[in-house]
């Protein structure tokens, strides 16, 4: 890695510098789970203006060309600080990713430089009704056209489709035959397209960033498949290898953290034992998630490693919550309390979701035991 | 009814498994039709528990309740807990009907609550003439909006067994809406500027610890009933869910889940069981109530994690039943002390009893005696 120290340590202070004059000028409230829920269109504009979107990109399609470890600078200081990212976050994190790697020149020029911006939101159209953890089960399908695709079927629990631009929709091109993982595409869905309906679906957390989309004659032009057709399959692999091994797989409840070790609730023997193991947990997270964007950035195979960030990641996530639980003897609330009993009420109502997410736990330890015999 | 039919039926005659079932089939129509209700209105649900008799069970008729054990209000509460029904039945009964009775007062009608003990810390106890009245305020009590009268009672500093009681009118009151993360109402009542009268209570009736004691195991049988829903849920849903061709019961990982979550409600049910038996018995039973709500707010950390991991996203949504109870589950884990605060007071008991002192706790009264 040649990015220095010195420059690390730049981007780092002015991302701190950047948050502490949001918070101060109340364009934000410091939240668990921000990158599902923190949803501000106006905040990733905000943060495309500074060049922290699309980071690693080349700059002729508007990206900032620095190094995946200035990017993951930026993203672990606006994930601890509990900032508002949702909006940009899964065309930034997977699909610009994507579009680099598998588009055609004229999807990057047409999407990377918006996604930049922060002024183009996509949406990740995996999961149906009958697929969760078995996603090559889609039955979404596309049939060719003389002008591209028409596709028909349900898309569900797709966060934020209706505060997005696209959708990048999963779906089956040709009839299943032996090799369930062949025959898949990956088309980008304009949300506004005639026959698209989203319909949100309240979370138990009491906001709604779930959606239903149906798809329903939806004519898709040819240049929107990505990659090449009947290929969808490698698109979605190489996706959840980037879902998987971020800092938000083991940031989501980190503002909680602050607040319990800052707000002094932690006397007592046990509980000091208790942020003493979650730290040192956290610390070795951070450094293999490190490790996993160091072989993202090579090139290399990262399924098994990102898989095993995601399963030890949001175990802790988690953990955190008891731990700050059995310190604070504090009775979680929902509003108008003190501010650690409202981050905690709010992180145990989203702590259901961290383990089903991008992949099961069980479904990502099965990867794991499979993964460790090839 | 359970997926753990076995273990479920053991405790109660002929009488209490009516009593159970008549409730059961009261909240099975009254949530079907009214399904608002749930998340926190209660007025209509009430009225039928009242007229049907079922709200002061337990309460001695002395005092104008209906009579009978801990035992059959216990099949109820955890019925209510079953079917996450938004009513006061404990506070009404277990709390404020018991202290009412204890303190040889009679009952009045309605839904009634208590203020717990930690509810009162910001109140205030002034002299005035011959008696005491209380001052301030008293936060997060249960389901305040909804009764006609709330219960309070406050240890008098610096007299041990000293306690006065107090019957506040919320309508005397400003009441403060506030919630727990169910959504059930715990509210603050701002007390009438002059304070409210408080009567001195003749030694030997009901005093804070008690109070506080009855509210840790009214916790732990909504908990035991909410957590026995969510194990049926969880087994006919990974029966009915089918992926990769088959029904997701038939993946390791998730019979490995369930079972755990099976263990985990058995060990919550046989404890508060337990600690019923004891207080039925009339002995002070303050350790079995604190290892049942341990026992209940561990399982319901387990039921929360492997209910929603088992449902999948489906259950994060509030399209399905499942969010009823883990809120709840949430909430009622930590209200009346948390498990670690219990564990800590527990061990500390068992530490300072002595030389076989742990080994007499288990086993004074055998269990068998203590169910008759
Ligand atoms: C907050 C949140 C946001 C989401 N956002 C998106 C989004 O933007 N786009 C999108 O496409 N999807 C999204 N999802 C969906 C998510 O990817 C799925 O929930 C997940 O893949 C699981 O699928 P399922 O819910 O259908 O559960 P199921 O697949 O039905 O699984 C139910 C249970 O069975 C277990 N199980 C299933 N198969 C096996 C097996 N072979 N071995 C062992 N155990 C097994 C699972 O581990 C799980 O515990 C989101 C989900 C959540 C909770």
């Amino acid at each position: 890695m040649t990015t220095t120290q010195a420059t690390v340590a730049e981007v780092r202070s002015e991302v701190r510098r950047f948050l502490a004059d949001e918070l101060a000028a109340g364009s934000f409230r410091p939240s668990c789970d921000a990158w599902i829920q923190g949803h501000s269109a106006e905040f990733s504009r905000r943060l495309g203006q500074r060049g922290w979107l699309g980071m690693t990109w080349p700059r002729r399609y508007g990206g900032g060309g620095r190094s995946a470890l200035e990017r993951f600078t930026v993203i672990e200081e606006l994930l601890a600080a509990g900032a508002p990212v949702a909006a940009h976050w899964i065309a930034d994190r997977q699909t610009g990713p994507l579009l680099l790697r598998s588009g055609t020149e004229q999807q990057k020029q047409r999407f990377l430089p918006l996604i930049a911006q922060g002024r183009l939101f996509i949406a990740a159209g995996m999961s149906e009704p009958d697929s969760g953890s078995d996603l090559a089960s889609v039955r979404t399908r596309a049939v060719p056209t003389a002008t591209g695709w028409r596709v028909n079927g349900r898309k569900v629990w797709t966060s934020h489709a209706h505060r997005s631009h696209f959708l990048l929709a999963l779906v089956r091109t040709e009839a299943r035959d032996d090799d369930r993982h062949a025959g898949l595409s990956q088309l980008l869905i304009g949300l506004d397209s005639p026959g698209v309906t989203v319909r949100t679906i309240g979370a138990m957390t009491g906001e709604s960033h779930f959606t239903e989309v149906t798809l329903d004659d939806v004519d898709v032009p040819a240049e929107q498949v990505v990659g090449r057709a009947g290929d969808g399959w490698r698109g979605v692999v190489s996706e959840l290898a980037h879902e998987r091994s971020g800092p938000e797989r083991y940031l989501s409840t980190f503002p909680l953290l602050t607040e319990l070790v800052s707000g002094g609730a932690t006397d007592g023997e046990t509980s000091l034992a208790d942020v003493g193991s979650a730290t040192a947990r956290l610390w070795a997270l951070r450094s293999l998630s490190l490790q996993v964007q160091d072989l993202l950035e090579r090139g290399q195979p990262t399924d098994t490693a990102a898989a095993l960030v995601k399963d030890l990641g949001t175990r802790l996530e988690g953990d955190i919550i008891d731990i700050t639980r059995r310190a604070a003897h504090r009775r979680p609330g929902r509003t108008g309390g003190a501010a650690l009993s409202e981050l905690l009420g709010a992180a145990q109502l989203a702590a259901p979701s961290f383990t089903l997410r991008g992949g099961t736990n069980e479904i990502l330890r099965g990867l794991i035991a499979r993964g460790l015999e090839a | 009814m359970s997926a753990t039919a076995e273990l479920s039926g053991t405790s109660g005659g002929e009488e209490r498994e009516l009593l159970r079932t008549t409730m059961a089939a009261l909240l099975a129509r009254h949530t079907a039709h009214a399904p608002e209700e749930r998340a926190g209105s209660t007025a209509d649900l009430w009225a039928l528990l009242e007229e049907s008799g079922m709200t002061l069970v337990s309460v001695p008729e002395s005092a104008g309740g209906s009579g009978g054990e801990l035992g059959d209000f216990a099949a109820l509460a955890q019925t209510c807990g079953y079917h996450a029904a938004s009513v006061p039945l404990v506070e009404t009964t277990m709390l404020a009907g018991w202290a009412l009775a204890a303190a040889g007062l009679t009952v009045p009608v309605g839904p009634l609550t208590v203020a717990p003990p930690t509810a009162t810390a910001t109140a205030a106890l002034v002299p005035d003439g011959t008696g005491l009245r209380v001052h301030g305020q008293l936060c997060a009590v249960p389901w305040a909006r909804a009764t006609r009268h709330v219960v309070l009672l406050i240890a008098l500093p610096g007299e041990p067994n000293g306690v006065v009681l107090a019957v506040i009118d919320p309508h005397d009151c400003v009441v403060e809406h506030g919630a727990n993360l169910a959504g059930e109402p715990r509210d603050t009542l701002v007390l009438p500027a002059g304070g409210v009268a408080c009567a001195r209570l003749p030694a030997g009736g009901p005093d804070p610890f008690a109070l506080t004691l009855r509210g840790a195991l009214g916790r732990a049988l909504l908990i035991v009933g909410s957590l026995r829903r969510v194990l049926d849920l969880t087994v006919r849903h990974a029966r009915e869910r089918e992926q990769f061709g088959r029904p997701i019961n038939r993946f390791q990982a998730v019979q490995q889940q369930i079972a755990a979550l099976a263990g985990a409600v058995e060990q919550a049910a046989a404890m508060a069981g337990l600690a019923v038996a004891v207080l039925d018995r009339g002995d002070a039973g303050s350790e079995a109530v604190m290892a049942a709500k341990i026992c209940a707010a561990q399982a319901a950390s387990v039921a929360i994690t492997v209910g929603h991991q088992v449902h999948g996203a489906i259950g994060f949504t509030t399209e399905h039943e499942l969010h009823l109870h883990t809120r709840r589950l949430m909430s009622w884990r930590d209200e009346y002390g948390d498990e670690s605060e219990w564990s800590a007071e527990l061990g500390a008991r068992v530490a300072n009893a002595g030389p076989g002192g742990l080994w007499n706790l288990l086993t004074t009264p055998p269990p068998a005696e203590a169910r008759r």
